[in-house]
């Protein structure tokens, strides 16, 4: 029925408005569904298996895990595998830089360092540590400002590896 | 400040999906409908106090959404486009017993709607009885007897 004007509708038949309506709702859907396939994938926080990155370079003897996109104030896992170049006179080393420590609270550190030491405005974490087995470290990291995150994270602030992450509001 | 840019996100978010869960979602509330709406509150709730369980925070985020509430009636007043976009505007989907099945099927409705609107209201028993079946913003079916 094209038009309703000849049967006096009691309310104005304002068609053109509902067809905006339902094309804004179908397309919103699809904008839903995107957005919850995009959680399952990992790509708004959480686990997912586009979410889990993991850092290494030849030149830094750590290895980070931890996840590319994260949440504010939401706790996240991370894990520092050491090699056996890191450890010296029974130590392992963790540098943070001042960036990432602005961005970032460290809730927990499995286990706990030995010391702590600032260096270059950044934090050093101290472990005992075995060069024939070298420790591995499990942090839990408080995003504290929504947004993007460049930080370093190494032994050093001459040997870090570079952290890209994002971090939703 | 975090707490009025969280209270007008989360407001405008559940304006936004209530929009468009469509009219009947919100008329017709099944079990179903009603469990996820107490789901919806206690997310809602973790989303807006966050970490901050003070009492200025939830005076600044009950606040904030007065004040959205108050200016969102206040542009619907002076604009009947945005009073449209954010309530909605009736739709007619019967006229003289004739099911507009176009506009119930974008509307998601069926015959055993009207009928039981019809029922309902006015002790109606078919649609030849009804002379206008209008869908109308807050998801009800009002139903005009042929004969009113």
């Amino acid at each position: 029925m094209s038009s309703l004007t000849s049967h006096n509708p009691p309310v104005p038949d304002s068609m053109p408005y509902q067809r905006a309506q339902w094309r804004f709702e179908r397309v919103m859907w699809l904008v839903l569904g995107a957005l919850v396939s995009a959680a399952l994938l990992g790509l708004v926080g959480g686990p997912g298996p586009l979410n889990a990155q993991t850092h290494a370079r030849a030149d830094v003897p750590v290895r980070i895990t931890c996840q590319r996109y994260l949440r504010y104030q939401t706790p996240s896992n991370a894990r520092v595998d050491f090699e056996a170049a890191a450890v010296q006179d029974g130590e392992a080393r963790l540098w943070f830089d001042a960036a990432y420590l602005r961005r970032f609270e460290i809730r927990a550190i499995v286990p706990p360092p030995q010391r702590c030491e600032t260096e270059d405005g950044g934090l050093g974490l101290v472990f005992a540590a075995d060069a024939a087995a070298p420790p591995s470290v499990s942090l839990l990291l408080v995003p504290q400002l929504p947004g993007p995150s460049n930080g370093r994270i190494g032994v050093g602030p001459d040997t870090a590896l570079a952290l890209s992450q994002f971090v939703y509001p | 400040m975090d707490a009025v840019w969280r209270a007008a996100a989360i407001y405008f978010f559940l304006l936004l999906m209530f929009r468009i869960a469509g009219r009947r979602t919100l008329a017709q509330l099944s079990n179903f409908d009603f469990a996820l709406l107490l789901i919806i509150g206690e997310a809602t709730q973790q989303g807006l106090l966050g970490e901050d369980f003070s009492v200025t925070r939830v005076v600044l985020v009950i606040a904030t959404l007065v004040v959205l509430d108050v200016g969102l009636a206040a542009l619907k007043q002076r604009s009947a486009t945005i009073e449209r976009w954010l309530d909605g505007a009736p739709l007619i989907i019967l006229v003289d017993g004739q099911p507009l099945t176009d506009r119930m099927r974008k509307a998601r409705l069926d015959i055993a709607d009207i009928l039981h609107a019809a029922r309902r209201d006015h002790g109606l028993e078919r649609l030849d009885q009804i002379r206008f079946a209008i869908l109308e913003c807050n998801g009800g079916i009002s139903v005009i007897p042929a004969h009113a």
